[in-house]
This record gives C-alpha cells, sequence and structure tokens, in this order.
C-alpha cells in the first residue's frame, strides 16, 4: 500500500515536472515578438536557399559538367605531386573539412600567400573568381596557384608530364580530350612545345574546375525555417526548424537596419561584386589596391573567357566584355558568402580578422578606408544588436550538398 | 539601313540572352530628355528587373518630334545615389537595330533599393540625357 502511494507520489511529480517543461517550452517559443511583415517575407524568400538556381553554365569550359572531368578533377584536386616540393595540393589550403578553407590568414604553399584562403563552396556561381577577381572562370583561377612560386610553384610542363605518367590520368585526358602531347623530362624546347605543354595543363584545370563545380551550398537551419516560414501548406516539408528569438532578432537586422543585403543578397548571401569596405591591409603591408589592379590582369589573362584557351565564343562572355573599369573600384574586394562563417575563420582578404565579432564591430564603426572610398556608413548598432546578429550568422552553417566521396581523396 | 545587317542584329540581340523567337519587349512610355531634344523609351528583357543578373535593354530614341533617331551614340551610367557607386557593369550599346532601336548590353543592379540609370543620346540635334530612376 505505501508502495503505491510511492509511486503515485512520484508519478505526480514527474506528471508537475513533464508540465513544468512544457509551460517553459511555451514561454520559449521562438515566435518573433512581432510577425514578419510582407518586405520582411520577400527579404527572407529571397535568401533561402530553395530560390537557389543550379550553378551557372561555364560556355568557356567544354568539360565543366562531364562526369569524367569530374573525376579527373577530383584525383587532381587533392594531388600533392602538382607541386615542385609534392606536398602541396589544391585541399593543403582547400581542405575539405574546413569548408575548403586553411584557418590561416593567408595561405600557405610553398611560401606565404597574399591573400585568405576563400572557400570553394558555391564558387561555381561566382563571375569573378580570387579576392580581387582576377580570374573570370573557375579554371582560369585553377591555373594560377599551380605555376605561383608562393603556392604550388609547378609549371605546364609538370602538369602536362604527370598526365602523361600516370596511367589513370592518362586514361581520363584520353578519354575526354583525345592523346596528350610527348613531353620532354627538362623545360619545353621551342613554341610547339610550350603550346603542346599549355594545351594539357589548360585540360587539367578545366577537369578541376569541373570537380569545383560540385561544391554546392547545403541546406542550413536558417534555410529550414526559411522554407516553413514560406510554405506553412507544404506537408511534405521536415517540421520548420526554429531559430532562437535572438537568431530571428538577428535576422530581422541582418534583412533591415543593419544593411547587410545591401552587398550580402541572394541565396548565396553575396552579389558577386566589388565593394570597398575600409578594411586595413594587413598587420605591416601596404594597402592592396583590389579590384582596380585586377581589371588589366583578367583582361590580358590568356586564360580569359575572350582567350585562345576558352572554348566560348565572345558573345557568351558578357561580364568581361562589359566590366566596370571605373575608379570607385580602389581598394575593392569581392563581397564574400556569408554561408559557412562557422570554423572559416580568420576572416576578410588577408585574414585581418580572427572573430565575427571583429568584422561586425568594423562595419558597425565604418572607418574611412586608407585608400579609396568606403561605401559602408557606419549604422550605429548597440552591442546587443552586434551579438544578436552573430547569432544569426551562425544559423548559415551546414555541411555541402555533396556526395560524401568527393569530399575526400579518391 | 542594309536590311540584311538588322536581320543579322537582330539575331544577335535575340541569340545573346537565348529567345530566339520571343518578341521584342513592350516599351515604356516615351519620355522627354533633360533639354527635350529627344524622347526615348526603353524595355529590359528581365521582368521584373531582377538584381544580380545580366541582361539587355531594348531602348528607342525619336527626335522631339517622334520621328525615330538612327545611328545616334549612346552612353550608360547611372548608381546608386544613397550608396555614392556607380553600375556594377559598364553597358553600351552595341547595335542599331532600325526605327530608332537600340541594344544596350551588359546591363546588371546588384543591390535591391533606389538606383538611377542615366541614358545620354548623342546625335543631330545635339547631346541630351535622361536620368531613369528604378526601384528594386
Amino acid at each position: 500500500m505505501r508502495e503505491a502511494q510511492l509511486h503515485w507520489r512520484s508519478l505526480a511529480g514527474l506528471l508537475a515536472f513533464a508540465a513544468a517543461l512544457g509551460v517553459a517550452h511555451w514561454a520559449h517559443r521562438p515566435d518573433p515578438p512581432e510577425p514578419w511583415n510582407d518586405a520582411e517575407l520577400r527579404a527572407i524568400g529571397s535568401l533561402w536557399i530553395g530560390a537557389l538556381p543550379p550553378p551557372p553554365e561555364d560556355p568557356s569550359n567544354a568539360v565543366a559538367d562531364h562526369p569524367l572531368a569530374q573525376r579527373l578533377g577530383h584525383r587532381l584536386f587533392f594531388d600533392a605531386r602538382l607541386s615542385a616540393n609534392g606536398a602541396v595540393a589544391c585541399s593543403t589550403c582547400h581542405r575539405p573539412e574546413r569548408r575548403f578553407t586553411d584557418g590561416q590568414p593567408r595561405a600557405v604553399g610553398l611560401g606565404l600567400g597574399t591573400f585568405n584562403t576563400p572557400s570553394l563552396v558555391g564558387a561555381a556561381y561566382s563571375p569573378w573568381q580570387f579576392w580581387n577577381g582576377r580570374a573570370d572562370s573557375l579554371w582560369a583561377q585553377a591555373a594560377s596557384p599551380l605555376e605561383s612560386p608562393l603556392e604550388h610553384g609547378g609549371s605546364r610542363a609538370a602538369v602536362a608530364r604527370l598526365l602523361a605518367t600516370d596511367a589513370a590520368y592518362g586514361a581520363l585526358h584520353q578519354e575526354l580530350f583525345g592523346p596528350l602531347p610527348e613531353m620532354p623530362s627538362g623545360a619545353p624546347a621551342g613554341v610547339a612545345q610550350e603550346r603542346a605543354a599549355t594545351a594539357a595543363f589548360v585540360n587539367a584545370v578545366k577537369a578541376i574546375a569541373a570537380y569545383e563545380r560540385l561544391l554546392l551550398p547545403g541546406e542550413t537551419r536558417f534555410d529550414r525555417y526559411a522554407a516553413g516560414l514560406l510554405q506553412p501548406a507544404n506537408a511534405s516539408l521536415e517540421p520548420a526548424a526554429s531559430l532562437s528569438r535572438r537568431e530571428m532578432e538577428g535576422l530581422r537586422l541582418f534583412i533591415g537596419k543593419a544593411q547587410c543585403m545591401n552587398c550580402h543578397n541572394g541565396p548565396l548571401f553575396t552579389n558577386h561584386e566589388f565593394h570597398n569596405t575600409g578594411l586595413l591591409p594587413d598587420r605591416g603591408g601596404l594597402p592592396d589596391l583590389g579590384r582596380i589592379a585586377a581589371l588589366d590582369l583578367v583582361r590580358s589573362d590568356p586564360l580569359n573567357c575572350l582567350g585562345a584557351h576558352s572554348d566560348a565564343t565572345a558573345i557568351d562572355c558578357l561580364e568581361l566584355r562589359f566590366m566596370r573599369t571605373e575608379t570607385g573600384l580602389l581598394g575593392a574586394r569581392k563581397t564574400p558568402s556569408l554561408r559557412n562563417l562557422g570554423g572559416t575563420e580568420p576572416y576578410m582578404h588577408a585574414g585581418q580578422m580572427g572573430s565575427l565579432g571583429e568584422v561586425l564591430d568594423h562595419y558597425n564603426r565604418a572607418p574611412n578606408a586608407i585608400i579609396g572610398h568606403n561605401e559602408a556608413k557606419p549604422l550605429h548598432l548597440l552591442p546587443y544588436e552586434l551579438k544578436r546578429l552573430e547569432a544569426f550568422l551562425h544559423t548559415l552553417d551546414a555541411p555541402p550538398a555533396t556526395a560524401p566521396e568527393w569530399l575526400a581523396p579518391p | 539601313m542594309n536590311p540584311r545587317f538588322l536581320l543579322l542584329a537582330s539575331c544577335f540581340a535575340a541569340s545573346a540572352f537565348g529567345q530566339v523567337e520571343a518578341p521584342a519587349p513592350a516599351l515604356s512610355p516615351s519620355q522627354f530628355t533633360k533639354l527635350e531634344r529627344y524622347q526615348i523609351s526603353y524595355a529590359a528583357t528581365l521582368k521584373p528587373i531582377a538584381i544580380n543578373q545580366m541582361h539587355q535593354w531594348r531602348v528607342r530614341v525619336t527626335d522631339a518630334a517622334g520621328n525615330p533617331v538612327a545611328n545616334a551614340g549612346i552612353q550608360v551610367s547611372g548608381g546608386m545615389p544613397a550608396h555614392d557607386h556607380g553600375l556594377p557593369t559598364a553597358p553600351r550599346a552595341t547595335a542599331y537595330l532600325g526605327d530608332g532601336h537600340y541594344l544596350i548590353e551588359g546591363m546588371k543592379f546588384h543591390m535591391g533599393g533606389a538606383w538611377e540609370v542615366v541614358l545620354t543620346v548623342d546625335a543631330a540635334q545635339g547631346r541630351d540625357s535622361l536620368s531613369l530612376s528604378l526601384d528594386l
């Protein structure tokens, strides 16, 4: 009898506890204090990953979406033999486990690079590659580090020889592009050999680009929340993910008075354009000229969309043909995506800032630019508002929407 | 204007935005330029105009009396007055399509908000411009 009473008592206690939990849950229901208005819902919809189309075609790369090129590029991406010392692969800096960044302020290959390693996730959407946009395609981008003495320190002839000596590479190249040229063991002798080496090298970087086009952003907590918000009638959706009240208030600031969406717009949270936001150079360094210094580089790059190695016709090269060139681009750098900020610090083009707090503080103050003109204006946000923005930015992380076998060496 | 060139130019225009059989977009009501030397109407190939997408405009230029103006110099500039910055691209007129129509390629806007697009016409009646306000 007494035992039964005890049981009843503990059961009642348990029920009371459960009820209290329910009340606590209700009290923390993550509804925003005010419902989203139509303009806010439109803004949230424009950031939602469901609004992201497949990557734009790359007419300059005939094998951009070829499955064999993806395989060849995958092998090349993780192959450290593509370097002068046999120790630097693309994946040395673009590390899959860090969303294809390296955690270093500036890239470290054979030497110390000039810029922070940007993520490759979603890079296929950008018409310009590098912080200053000095390449106009993924394959033109991939060519540059391979030849840079600070990165891979390789050469076109060395890449051509590697393709010829590795049976797997040779077979894939044969199927995609035809036979490889005969390459001497030393430097190419004469124009014909140089051309042959370049042709094989270009095939290799086009394959690397085909692989990189597979690295697409995944659905984040914000996206699940947005999906639930935008399609409440769609029963097939997972239950809407919730954001905390703080994260929602951060989202409200992001799409509102913090003006982040001026540049960080669209489902990738970037307009892929160039802006001067008054960043200081890397400690002890000279100010970087930014986009303005890249205009001649990309225009004169033999690997650009209009060049002899491009598979595009001139009509396809709209970005290059109608490229903006005015002096307002002094000190401007490409707007990075805000997806996957978690674990991809340090931030900014030279890794000058170690935390999101520092970045937000910078945009809140919008100091005068050391070179050119800072397009951003001071925001006058209060510390609690910056914390809310930061909380929201942490809802934008997710593993790439890419099959796991592509995220490790073949 | 040589009709074969016109045909070529319109094929070029159509294939450039992948709508080979698409009819020409309907033009906006025409507006006078600042000094009332010309009237300009326009249409974008994107409807509505979305940010971060390269597209084209077709612009029609007539004189004050409404007669089409052929072979004018057309310049395109603009920006966001609130942000002190220009267009993200350098659009320009790439073809005269006849009957006062010009093809403008390379149009793009990279932020939501208030934009200004300035179309400057240089022809026999002199130089004059029209400033259009867009809210994206």
